[in-house]
C-alpha cells in the first residue's frame, strides 16, 4: 500500500478548497487503517459535508446532555427562555422567584426556565455478511467468457464497487460528523450477531478519528441478530439517546420489530437507516443465475426474470412492514438504496429532523 | 385412412433436431451464473410462488420450439399427403415403366467424381431396385447404332440392370422423338395400372431442336393413356465446358517453305472466364505447336497453328485443349494426304537456239510458273542426248516432247521407270513418226499411233477442231468441272495425231476433240501411268498454250502420272456423315478399320477411272484407316492402309444450355413432372402422381408455431426493461 491510501479524507485539501474545518482537522481526522481490511477512503465527502454544512440533527424528545448544546434539557437550567411557574416548595432556589406574581397573589411562585443540553447519540451499524454485497460478483461456467452483467454502477474513489456496508460507513461518518459539530456526543456500535465493537459516546471532535478508524477497520462477517444487540445496548445506554440504526434488517423481521418497540419504550429517540442494495431491490439481472446467500451460503437457481414481479413484491412487504412499525412506534424510519446518493440522503434526513 | 409420404425423405434425418430445443435448455441450466446476494430469502419464496407458472410456460415453450423444428424438417422433406386408399391403390398397383437413358456423348460430362451416364444409370437403379415383382419395365437409349431392337416390357430384374450397366455413350444424334413414340406403343398396350416414362437425360437443349414440331397424336396417347412422364434430370448445376467446335487443315506456302495451316475454332461454353486453356496440336502422333487461349463467357474464338509438312505420304493429326471437365470435345483430328515435289525430266525433241521456239518453252512455264515461288512440279529441261545419261530412278515423271527416236536401252529404262510407278507423258509433233513410234515404245504406249490429222485450207494451217468435254470424273479434269474453271475448247487445233482403235480397253480416254478423236488418252503401265497427247506441247499444232487452261492441264497431266493427285486439305467429317472414299479402279473391296478397331468390308464403286467408297457408318470420332482388298484382323496388322480418314464429335453436343421447363411443362401438361434429383425418383414420381403436397400448410405451422413463442417467450422478456420498483418511488414521493 502507499502512502496515499493511508490518507485520510481531512487529508484530501485539493478537494476541499472551501472546507475549513477539513484542514483544520486533517491531523485528528486520518485513520489508522488495518492491513488487513478493505480500505474505505472518503468516509467523510467533502461534497456531502458542504452540503449539509449549515442543518442540525435535531432530537425528537428533550435530551439528558451535561454539556449545553442546541437540544432541549429534560432539566430546568438558566437560560432566558422561560417555560412555566411553580408553587415554591423548600428546597427551592430563592433567586428564582417571581416577586412579581407574589406582589399580585401573595403566593411564593418560582419561575422555569428551559435547559439546552447536549445529546448522546449511538450509532447502531450493521456489520453483517450480507452488508458486504457491492453488486453482483459473476462466477461464470466454464468456457462462458460473456458474462455481461457488470457491477461497475457504483464505485468507490478507489475503484472498488461499492459495498453497502461502505454506503453504512460512510453514512455513519457523515453523521458522527454532523452530530460531532453541534456538541453533540457520538458513540459507536458494530454489530453482527452480536455486538462486534462498542465506542463510548465522546462530544469533542477528536472522537470523530476513533469513529472513522473503526469504520475503516470494520470487516463485514457473520449473521445479522438486531434483537440480542439491541438487547446488549438497552443495557449500555444510560438514559434517553439518538439510536441511529443502519442496517439491511435481514433478519427475523418479526423478532426485530418486537424488540424495536421495546426498545422504543425506554423513551429513546430511534431513527431507522433501512439500507439495501439497488440489485435486492430492483432484481435487475437477465440470466438464469445460481444466488448464494452471502449470511447463510444456501443455493437457490432463479430466473430473474421470471422471478422479478414476485421478488419486488416480497421486498416491498419486507419494507413496508418496517415502514409501519416504525410509524405506529414513532420511529424515524427512512428506506434508502445505495443508488441514492449519501449527500441527498443525509441532507433530506437533517431537513426533515429539523422542525422537530 | 391419411398417409404421409416424402420427397425428400433425406432430411428426415433433421428430426434428430428436435432434441436441440431440450439440450438447448439443459445447456443453458448449465450455464446458470452464479451470484452471492445478501439473502435468498426472498427468491426463495419467488421462486415457490411462481415455479408452477414458470414450469408449465417453460414446457409450452419447449413443446412448441420442438413443434417448429419439427414442421421445418418436414417442410424440406416435402411430404406427400394422400389418402390411404389412393396411396394403397397406387403403390401396390401394377406399374410398366420405360426408362428412356440419354446415352448422348454429352453424358460424359464429369460432374467431379462421377460422369453424367453413371449418375443417370444409378438413378434407374434405384428406381428398378424400388419396382415391385409385378411391375415390368425396359430400357431404351437415345443413341444406338444400326437398327434398333424392338425392346419389350420385361419383369426381370436383373435382365433390366444387366442392360443397364451394360450402356455406353453414343456419339450419334439422340433420337428423342422416335424413343418416345416406341415408349408410349409398349405402354399403350400395357394392363398396368400406372405407366412411365422415365426420361434420364442432361436436358440438354440441342436434343430437343424439335420439341415444337412433336405430332399431337402422340401427345394426345400420353394423355389419354394417363401416361406420367418423368424427367429425371441429372445434371445439377450448370456445366462448365471448352470444346473445339471445328478443326481444317490447308497445306500452304510460306515463301518457300510449305507448311500446314491448322486452323480450328475453339468455344467457351460456360458463364464464366476460361484463362489460359493449354491447345496442342500433333501431327503424326508427335507434338507440333502448341499455344494458349483465354475466352470469355460464352466466347468463340479462332486459333491458327502452322506446323511444318511432312515429306510425303498420310498425315494424321489432332488439336487437343486440356478441359477436365468434358473430355469428347478436348480433341479434334484430321487428315490430309501430302505429296513431295515431283520431279519431272523434260526431253526436248526440237531444241532451238532461241528459247520462244523451243518445243518445251511453254511447257517449262506450264509445269512451274513462277520459279521462285511454289510449285509442285520441279521440271528440269533436256536435249535427247542429254536424256541418254540421265539416271531415271532420280525423277517421278519423264515427259518426252516431239522426241523422234529413243534407243532401245533407253526405251528398256523408260519401261522399267514406269512400271516401278514411274509417269511418262507424250506430246507429240512434227518429229514424230506414227509407226517407229509404235515400233520403238510398243506397250507403253497407251494406243497406238495412226496417222497425223490435218486440214489444210489454200495452203494455210485452218484450225479445225477443239476440245469438247463431256466427262469431268477423270482426275486430271476435276480442275475444270464447274463454269468458271476454265474452258478448254477455247484452244484450236490445226493438227494432232489419231490413234489406232484398241479392243483391250487397257487405256482410257481422258479429252477428246468435238469429232471425237482422243486428245489426252492415259494408260495404267504396271505400277506406273503413261498420259499420251495427241498433240504437241507448243503452238506448232495448237494454241492451247496461249491460253490459261494449258498451266492446270499439262499439271494435272503431269501429277496424275506421276500418281500425285490428291487434295490438300482436310475438309472436316462429323460423326454421321458420309465419308467418301476415291480409290484405285482396281481395287474392288476395301476394308475399313474404325476408331473402335471394328473391321468393315465395303465393295468399291467403279467409274471412268477410280472407284469409290461411300462409308456411312461413322459412328465414332478418330481415325479410320481404310485397306484394300478384304483383310482379316491379323492380315490387317502387316497392312498398310491406302487411305486414313477422320472424324469429329458433332460439335452441338458440347454446348449443354438447357431446355425450358415451361416449354415442356406445356407439352406435357398434367402428366409433367420434373424431377432435379436423382436419389428416389421413383418415389417422388409417385407420390406427385398420387397425392398433394402440403408444403404451404407446413409452412403457414411454422410461422404459427413461431408467432406463438415469440408471443410467449417475449411477454416475459419485456420486464426485463424495469428500471426499479414502484413502490420505492412512491415511498420517496410520500415522504418528500
Amino acid at each position: 500500500m502507499g502512502s496515499d491510501q493511508h490518507l485520510g479524507a481531512g487529508e484530501r485539501r485539493g478537494n476541499l478548497p472551501k472546507l475549513n474545518w477539513a484542514a483544520c482537522h486533517s491531523s485528528v481526522l486520518q485513520p489508522k487503517i488495518n492491513m488487513n481490511t478493505p480500505e474505505r477512503k472518503n468516509l467523510l465527502d467533502p461534497v456531502v459535508i458542504a452540503k449539509i454544512a449549515r442543518l442540525a440533527l435535531r432530537i425528537k424528545s428533550p435530551a439528558r446532555g451535561l454539556l449545553t448544546g442546541i437540544h432541549k434539557s429534560v432539566y430546568y437550567g438558566s437560560s432566558i427562555e422561560f417555560s412555566e411557574h411553580k408553587e415554591y416548595t423548600p428546597g427551592d432556589e430563592i433567586k428564582f422567584l417571581d416577586w412579581k406574581v407574589y406582589a399580585k397573589s401573595d403566593k411564593y411562585y418560582v419561575k422555569k426556565y428551559e435547559d439546552e443540553t447536549n445529546l448522546k447519540c449511538y450509532i447502531v451499524l450493521d456489520m453483517s455478511a450480507s452488508m458486504k454485497y457491492s453488486g453482483p460478483q459473476f462466477i461464470l461456467p466454464e468456457g462462458d467468457a460473456n458474462g455481461t452483467d457488470k457491477a461497475d454502477d457504483s464505485k468507490n474513489s478507489d475503484g472498488r464497487p461499492q459495498s453497502k456496508f461502505d454506503y453504512a460507513a460512510q453514512l455513519a461518518a457523515t453523521l458522527s460528523y454532523v452530530l460531532l459539530s453541534q456538541q453533540d456526543s457520538v458513540g459507536l456500535l458494530t454489530f453482527n450477531e452480536s455486538i462486534s465493537k462498542y465506542i463510548p459516546p465522546r462530544s469533542n471532535m477528536a472522537h470523530l478519528h476513533v469513529i472513522l478508524n473503526e469504520l475503516q477497520n470494520a470487516k463485514e462477517s457473520g449473521t445479522t441478530d438486531l434483537p440480542h444487540v439491541l438487547n446488549e445496548l438497552s443495557e449500555k445506554i444510560k438514559g434517553r439517546g439518538l439510536v441511529i440504526i443502519i442496517s439491511d434488517m435481514l433478519d427475523e423481521d418479526e423478532s426485530v420489530l418486537k424488540n424495536l418497540k421495546l426498545f422504543k419504550s425506554r423513551k429513546h429517540d430511534v431513527i431507522i437507516f433501512h439500507l439495501l442494495h439497488s440489485d435486492e431491490v430492483n432484481m435487475p439481472f437477465d440470466r438464469l443465475t445460481f444466488f448464494e446467500g452471502l449470511e447463510s451460503g444456501a443455493k437457490e437457481l432463479a430466473d430473474p426474470q421470471l422471478i422479478r414481479d414476485e421478488y419486488m413484491l416480497q421486498v416491498e412487504e419486507f419494507v413496508n412492514k418496517f415502514k409501519m412499525v416504525s410509524r405506529e412506534n414513532e420511529i424515524d424510519y427512512y428506506f434508502i438504496d445505495t443508488d441514492d446518493s449519501l449527500d441527498s440522503v443525509v441532507t433530506r434526513f437533517l431537513f426533515r429532523r429539523r422542525k422537530f | 385412412m391419411f398417409n404421409f409420404s416424402f420427397i425428400n425423405s433425406f432430411f428426415l434425418y433433421g428430426l434428430a433436431l428436435a432434441g436441440v430445443p431440450v439440450i438447448i435448455h439443459l445447456v443453458n441450466r448449465k450455464k446458470a451464473v452464479s451470484i452471492k446476494f445478501p439473502t435468498i430469502r426472498f427468491i426463495q419464496i419467488s421462486n415457490k410462488r411462481v415455479a408452477r407458472k414458470f414450469k408449465l410456460r417453460q414446457i409450452i415453450l419447449l413443446i412448441l420450439r420442438t413443434l417448429a423444428v419439427l414442421a421445418i424438417v418436414f417442410l424440406f422433406a416435402r411430404p406427400i399427403f394422400r389418402s390411404e386408399e389412393s396411396a394403397l391403390g397406387y403403390t401396390n398397383a401394377p406399374s410398366s415403366s420405360v426408362f428412356i437413358i440419354d446415352n448422348s456423348f454429352s453424358m460424359l460430362y464429369n460432374n467431379g467424381d462421377t460422369t453424367y451416364l453413371e449418375s443417370a444409370v444409378t438413378s434407374v437403379e434405384n428406381i428398378l431396385v424400388e419396382q415391385k415383382k409385378i411391375d415390368n419395365a425396359t430400357i431404351l437409349t437415345t443413341c444406338n447404332i444400326g437398327e434398333a431392337s424392338s425392346p419389350k416390357l420385361t419383369f426381370d430384374k436383373s435382365e433390366l440392370l444387366t442392360s443397364l450397366r451394360d450402356i455406353k455413350t453414343g456419339y450419334t444424334k439422340s433420337v428423342i422423338l422416335d424413343n418416345f413414340k416406341v415408349a408410349v406403343e409398349l405402354l399403350k398396350d400395357s394392363s398396368a395400372t400406372i405407366k412411365n416414362i422415365y426420361f434420364v437425360s442432361d436436358m440438354q437443349k440441342n436434343s430437343w431442336d424439335n420439341i415444337s414440331n412433336w405430332p399431337d397424336i402422340l401427345l394426345k396417347e400420353i394423355k389419354e393413356k394417363s401416361i406420367n412422364v418423368n424427367f429425371v434430370d441429372i445434371a445439377a448445376g450448370k456445366a462448365k465446358n471448352i470444346g473445339i467446335t471445328s478443326v481444317s487443315v490447308l497445306k500452304q506456302s510460306k515463301g518457300k517453305v510449305s507448311v500446314l495451316n491448322l486452323f480450328s475454332k475453339i468455344q467457351n461454353f460456360s458463364a464464366s472466364l476460361m484463362k489460359d486453356i493449354l491447345v496442342k496440336s500433333y501431327i503424326n502422333d508427335s507434338e507440333a505447336v502448341k499455344g494458349f487461349v483465354s475466352l470469355k463467357s460464352n466466347e468463340a474464338s479462332d486459333k491458327n497453328f502452322f506446323a511444318p509438312v511432312p515429306e510425303s505420304g498420310m498425315i494424321t493429326g489432332k488439336i487437343e485443349l486440356k478441359d477436365k471437365n468434358f473430355a469428347p470435345d478436348n480433341v479434334r483430328y484430321f487428315s490430309l494426304k501430302a505429296f513431295r515435289t515431283v520431279r519431272t525430266l523434260v526431253v526436248d525433241g526440237d531444241p532451238t537456239a532461241q528459247l520462244f521456239t523451243s518445243e518445251t518453252f511453254y511447257l517449262n512455264f506450264g509445269l512451274n510458273p513462277m520459279k521462285d515461288s511454289y510449285s509442285k512440279i520441279e521440271a528440269r529441261i533436256v536435249t535427247y542426248d542429254e536424256f541418254k545419261k540421265e539416271e531415271l530412278a532420280n525423277y517421278d515423271v519423264v515427259i518426252l516432247c516431239n522426241v523422234e527416236a529413243v534407243d532401245r536401252i533407253k526405251v528398256l529404262d523408260l519401261k522399267e521407270f514406269v512400271g516401278g510407278g514411274g509417269g511418262l507423258l507424250f506430246f507429240l509433233g512434227d518429229k514424230v513418226d506414227p509407226i517407229k513410234y509404235n515400233k520403238m515404245f510398243g506397250e507403253l504406249l497407251p494406243r497406238k499411233l495412226r496417222d497425223v490429222y490435218t486440214e489444210v485450207s489454200k495452203g494455210k494451217k485452218t484450225p479445225f477442231d477443239y476440245i469438247d468435254i463431256n466427262d469431268y470424273s477423270h482426275p486430271i479434269l476435276t480442275p475444270f468441272e464447274g463454269q468458271n474453271n476454265g474452258d478448254l475448247s477455247v484452244a484450236k487445233f490445226y493438227k494432232y495425231f489419231i490413234l489406232q482403235p484398241s479392243v483391250k480397253r487397257a487405256s482410257s480416254i481422258v479429252l477428246e476433240f468435238s469429232s471425237g478423236n482422243p486428245c489426252v488418252i492415259e494408260k495404267r503401265y504396271s505400277k506406273g501411268r503413261v498420259v499420251l497427247f495427241t498433240s504437241t506441247a507448243d503452238r506448232a499444232y495448237n494454241d492451247l498454250c496461249i491460253y490459261p487452261t494449258y498451266l492446270p492441264l499439262v499439271q494435272q497431266m503431269t501429277l496424275f502420272s506421276a500418281n500425285a493427285l490428291g487434295k490438300e486439305a482436310y475438309n472436316e467429317l462429323v460423326v454421321e456423315d458420309v465419308a467418301q472414299l476415291s480409290v484405285d479402279k482396281s481395287i474392288s473391296d476395301v476394308t475399313v478399320v474404325d476408331p473402335q478397331k471394328n473391321i468393315l468390308y465395303r465393295q468399291t464403286k467403279a467409274l471412268k477411272e477410280i472407284a469409290i467408297v461411300k462409308f456411312t457408318e461413322t459412328y465414332y470420332p478418330g481415325f479410320y484407316k481404310v485397306y484394300s482388298g478384304k483383310l482379316t484382323r491379323d492380315e490387317l496388322e502387316k497392312a498398310e492402309p491406302i487411305d486414313i480418314f477422320a472424324v469429329n464429335v458433332n460439335a452441338s453436343e458440347s454446348d449443354f444450355t438447357k431446355i425450358d421447363e415451361a416449354l415442356m411443362m406445356k407439352l406435357f401438361d398434367k402428366n409433367y413432372n420434373y424431377i432435379t434429383q436423382k436419389d428416389g425418383a421413383e418415389k417422388r414420381s409417385i407420390m406427385f402422381f398420387s397425392g398433394s403436397e402440403i408444403w404451404s400448410t407446413l409452412l403457414l405451422l411454422v410461422i404459427i408455431v413461431l408467432l406463438l413463442e415469440g408471443i410467449i417467450s417475449s411477454s416475459w422478456r419485456k420486464k426485463k426493461n424495469v428500471k426499479g420498483a414502484k413502490w420505492k418511488e412512491e415511498m420517496y414521493s410520500k415522504r418528500h
